[in-house]
């Protein structure tokens, strides 16, 4: 019996042994199964940036668990999440593995359709966005522009045109009535000048002349002799 | 000094007298308009003196000729070639109180032309100047949205990713050549109207319209804003821009003197075309302007104010174009800075930190021993910053390109986006007054429109033809018809009837009879600066840089930039020669108005020679005076 728990022993020690030799089969720079991701925690964050460390790389193979769970409806767990080739720049390779088989890695396609679906929970999770937490190879879907600029400058227009017609109306009635405000005055104007010329003028002789009393003498008729002395 | 004068039999009968303007002056008989204030006509002048020029063509002269050092032969043309024109136009104005087309007819029948010429090369002008404010408007209806709209590519109709032309160049370029021009790839290319163009052209003229429908009753009012709007928004740019970094490596940059360029004779030719283009000479417009002040207003003193402000304006334009140029350019070093040490830190999985601007060198450099074919695969660009601040431009590449990027980077970017447009939309429409004015009394002095036609209505017919003709701007080639335009419409003309103008008063009107006249209106001759530039100096300098000028462009190849998507250095702009038959559009805008000068000179000189044959039948005989048919010495 204890060569059996030896024996078992022996199994499960080589088993977990080829396992991790199988997962370096396919975890590695280059691989068809691996997806790199890359993260800038200092272009995110600042002085607030947090320390990567285990916890965060657990936190990071959790979270894609829960990626492919949502995605594939299948029990993962963080264990079938590898992640190798760790650099200082924060940058490394996973393969996620099949729970029940830990030889067979998943394609990349899957992996790519789940980490899609979360992908906005997956940046909140490490106060990233897309630039920052970049999975090489999966491009963010781009968020559709909003189009409503055509409104925007067609009112602006429609209010400055607005105001033109009305600047104009405005300036053709105040011209029109400065017009006639010019001529009234002016006909007024002609009609005294008309009056104080025209009144109690007759025939070339005043009428102040005729009115008075007293005689005139019309020098024509009586030619001073004084002049014609010869 | 020459001090001969050309026999003018006549020229009594043609002028006012001193006695009749007294008279007119003190009677206020005339009917002619008159400005309300001093004020008004000063603000006029500056708004048509100062334009989009000082703005987007002065700064860019400046940093390409030699930064502080170009400010020398610009203010010795100023002093010697600005200033005498600018007195000489104002003094004959003022004096013959009349518009171009009057004031040359009356020194000489036979020099009707050259007011003509300047109500063509008015016109000309004034269709394509318009063009260019009906594109300011269009930016800034655009303006009162946050983003902006030049600030971020569109995206592809599935949403997949960005427009590619948008991304090989950038965002502003595209806004500009795509979204706004729609631009085709050459000048055949004429392709349809743009109605967003259009939209805009419409309110452009109406605008105009409105501003210039009974003359300078309403433009006097409007120049109280647009002249001074300008001023305003300068300040506060300078203010905003002195706030942002790298705008004094801008300033500095601009007015580093660079001694070597004064002996170019280059710049020397273009301080000269600044000047005088800069000054709106020989439009017609300050004639007329000048026309309607009182007989004895110091012209002499507004020429100088007028001057100074001018050349005040482009200097101050020119330092605060360049602190936000400077500012855009430590911009997009930095940028470019960081993109490099992203593209290293990504190649190499250094650590985030590691690579900084001051370790750069040394780390590229041991990296490039180690690993040189990762290092060149990554395609790194050099950045300079000297070489981004003198990447200068001009034209509507400065305002609809450079400046705009540079804006969509502050913060609170649609208010300075909407402030910059209004002040060039300000600058644009006082200089269109002029050009207005310089197209209206010409027609009204030569008589096309019946007397009767109330002046609201020849403005606006004008307007309306003027608009209809600005179609070819908003076409999908519009712009290579724009620059066109003010490559060749302006240029040529403008110089021939400047001198002539010179030529005319100090030759044919008389020197002796003009200096007279000025001192009847100001009180004192003009003082021996005066004599010496008007009968010498100024009409020298005019000749030479119009000699200059034909030789360059008549020697140069006609080629013009396209946007071409297809061109292998997209995003730079393609050289193309010019088609054949453009050469034709060149002889008509540059030849028609200098040709209307002796042309039309020759015209009058063949119709009075035909009179004179026919009145030769007549026997001259004296009248008699005469009551009632009686002759007096009968009785």
């Amino acid at each position: 019996m204890s060569f059996g728990i030896l024996l078992l022993a022996f199994n499960l020690f080589l088993a977990t042994e080829w396992g991790a030799t199988a997962v370096s089969h396919f975890c590695f720079k280059g691989s068809p199964y691996a997806h790199k991701v890359r993260i800038s925690l200092n272009a995110a964050l600042g002085d607030q940036a947090y320390v990567w460390d285990e916890c965060e790389q657990f936190y990071f193979q959790a979270t894609v668990a829960y990626g492919m769970r949502k995605s594939m409806n299948k029990p993962f767990n963080v264990s079938d999440v590898h992640i190798c080739a760790e650099t200082k720049r924060i940058s490394f390779y996973f393969v996620v593995t099949n729970s029940s088989d830990l030889s067979k890695p998943l394609p990349k396609t899957a992996v790519e359709e789940a980490i899609r679906m979360v992908r906005p929970r997956f940046n909140n999770a490490f106060s990233l966005d897309d630039r920052t937490l970049e999975f090489l190879g999966i491009e963010p879907t781009l968020a559709p522009h909003s189009e409503p600029s055509v409104m925007v400058w067609l009112i602006v227009f429609g209010v400055i045109m607005g105001l033109i017609v009305v600047g104009l109306i405005a300036i053709t009635i105040i011209g029109h009535r400065d017009k006639i405000k010019k001529t009234r005055a002016s006909k007024e104007r002609d009609e005294e000048n008309e009056d104080k010329s025209l009144s109690g003028i007759e025939n070339g002789i005043s009428c102040n002349t005729l009115d008075g009393t007293e005689g005139h003498k019309n020098e024509a008729l009586y030619p001073d002799d004084k002049l014609t002395q010869l | 000094m020459p001090r001969f004068s050309l026999p003018n039999p006549g020229l009594e009968d043609r002028i006012p007298s001193y006695e009749e303007l007294e008279k007119r002056e003190t009677e206020e008989v005339d009917d002619r308009p008159k400005w309300d204030n001093k004020a008004q006509y000063m603000l006029t002048c500056v708004g048509f003196c100062v334009g989009l020029g000082n703005v987007w063509r002065f700064p860019y002269l400046c940093q390409s000729h030699g930064g502080g050092a170009f400010m020398i032969p610009f203010l010795i043309l100023l002093v010697f070639e600005g200033v005498p024109l600018l007195h000489l136009e104002f003094a004959i104005g003022q004096r013959l109180r009349k518009g171009s087309v009057g004031v040359w007819s009356s020194i000489h029948p036979y020099l009707k032309g050259m007011g003509i010429a300047s109500m063509l090369v008015s016109f000309l002008i004034g269709l394509y100047y318009n063009s260019i404010i009906a594109l300011v408007l269009w930016y800034i209806f655009n303006s009162f949205q946050e983003p902006l709209p030049w600030s971020k590519c569109p995206m592809t109709a599935n949403n997949t990713g960005f427009v590619d032309e948008c991304v090989r160049s950038s965002p502003v370029d595209y806004y500009w050549y795509r979204e706004t021009l729609n631009i085709s790839t050459s000048i055949n290319d004429s392709g349809t109207i743009q109605w967003w163009l259009l939209l805009c052209l419409i309110c452009a003229w109406a605008v105009l319209y409105v501003c210039t429908i009974r003359g300078i009753e309403t433009t006097g009012k409007a120049v109280y804003i647009t002249s001074t709007l300008p001023y305003l928004v300068l300040t506060i740019f300078l203010i905003r821009g002195l706030t942002l970094k790298g705008s004094v490596d801008g300033i500095i940059f601009l007015f580093t003197p660079k001694v070597e360029e004064l002996t170019n004779p280059t710049t020397w030719l273009d301080a000269g075309a600044q000047v005088f283009y800069s000054f709106s000479l020989a439009f017609g417009g300050l004639i007329s302007f000048s026309s309607y002040n009182s007989v004895h207003n110091n012209c002499e003193r507004d020429a100088v104010i007028i001057s100074v402000i001018n050349g005040f304006t482009s200097v101050y334009a020119a330092t605060v174009i360049y602190s936000i140029i400077g500012f855009r350019a430590t911009e997009q070093f930095d940028a470019c800075f960081d993109n490099n040490i992203l593209s290293l830190t990504n190649a190499f999985d250094l650590a985030e930190t590691s690579l900084t601007r001051g370790n750069y060198d040394e780390v590229l450099q041991y990296l490039n021993s180690t690993s040189p074919d990762i290092v060149n695969k990554l395609d790194l660009k050099t950045c300079d910053l000297q070489n981004l601040l003198s990447q200068g431009v001009e034209g509507t590449g400065l305002a609809f390109i450079v400046f705009t990027e540079a804006i969509t980077k502050m913060p609170i970017s649609p208010l300075w986006s909407i402030l910059f447009f209004v002040m060039l939309f300000c600058l644009g429409l006082s200089s269109m007054f002029g050009n207005i004015e310089g197209v209206l009394v010409p027609v009204e002095d030569l008589k096309l429109f019946p007397k009767n036609w109330p002046k609201e209505l020849i403005t606006g017919l004008i307007c309306l033809v003027c608009f209809f003709l600005a179609f070819i701007f908003v076409i999908n080639s519009g712009n290579y018809w724009l620059a066109l335009f003010d490559t060749y419409a302006g240029s040529i003309p403008l110089l021939i009837i400047a001198f002539c103008e010179m030529v005319a008063v100090v030759y044919i009107y008389g020197i002796d009879r003009f200096n007279n006249d000025i001192e009847w209106m100001i009180g004192h001759k003009p003082n021996i600066f005066w004599q010496a530039t008007w009968r010498v100096i100024s009409p020298l300098i005019m000749l030479v840089i119009f000699l200059f000028y034909l030789v360059i462009k008549v020697s140069e190849e006609l080629t013009y930039i396209t946007w071409d998507p297809d061109y292998e250095n997209f995003p730079n702009l393609a050289e193309v020669l010019y088609p054949g038959w453009v050469s034709a559009v060149i002889v008509l805008l540059a030849g028609v108005p200098s040709l209307a000068i002796p042309c039309t000179a020759l015209f009058l000189f063949i119709r009075n020679r035909c009179r004179k044959d026919d009145e030769r039948g007549l026997v001259p005989s004296a009248s008699v005076a005469s009551v009632n048919g009686i002759i007096n010495n009968e009785i």
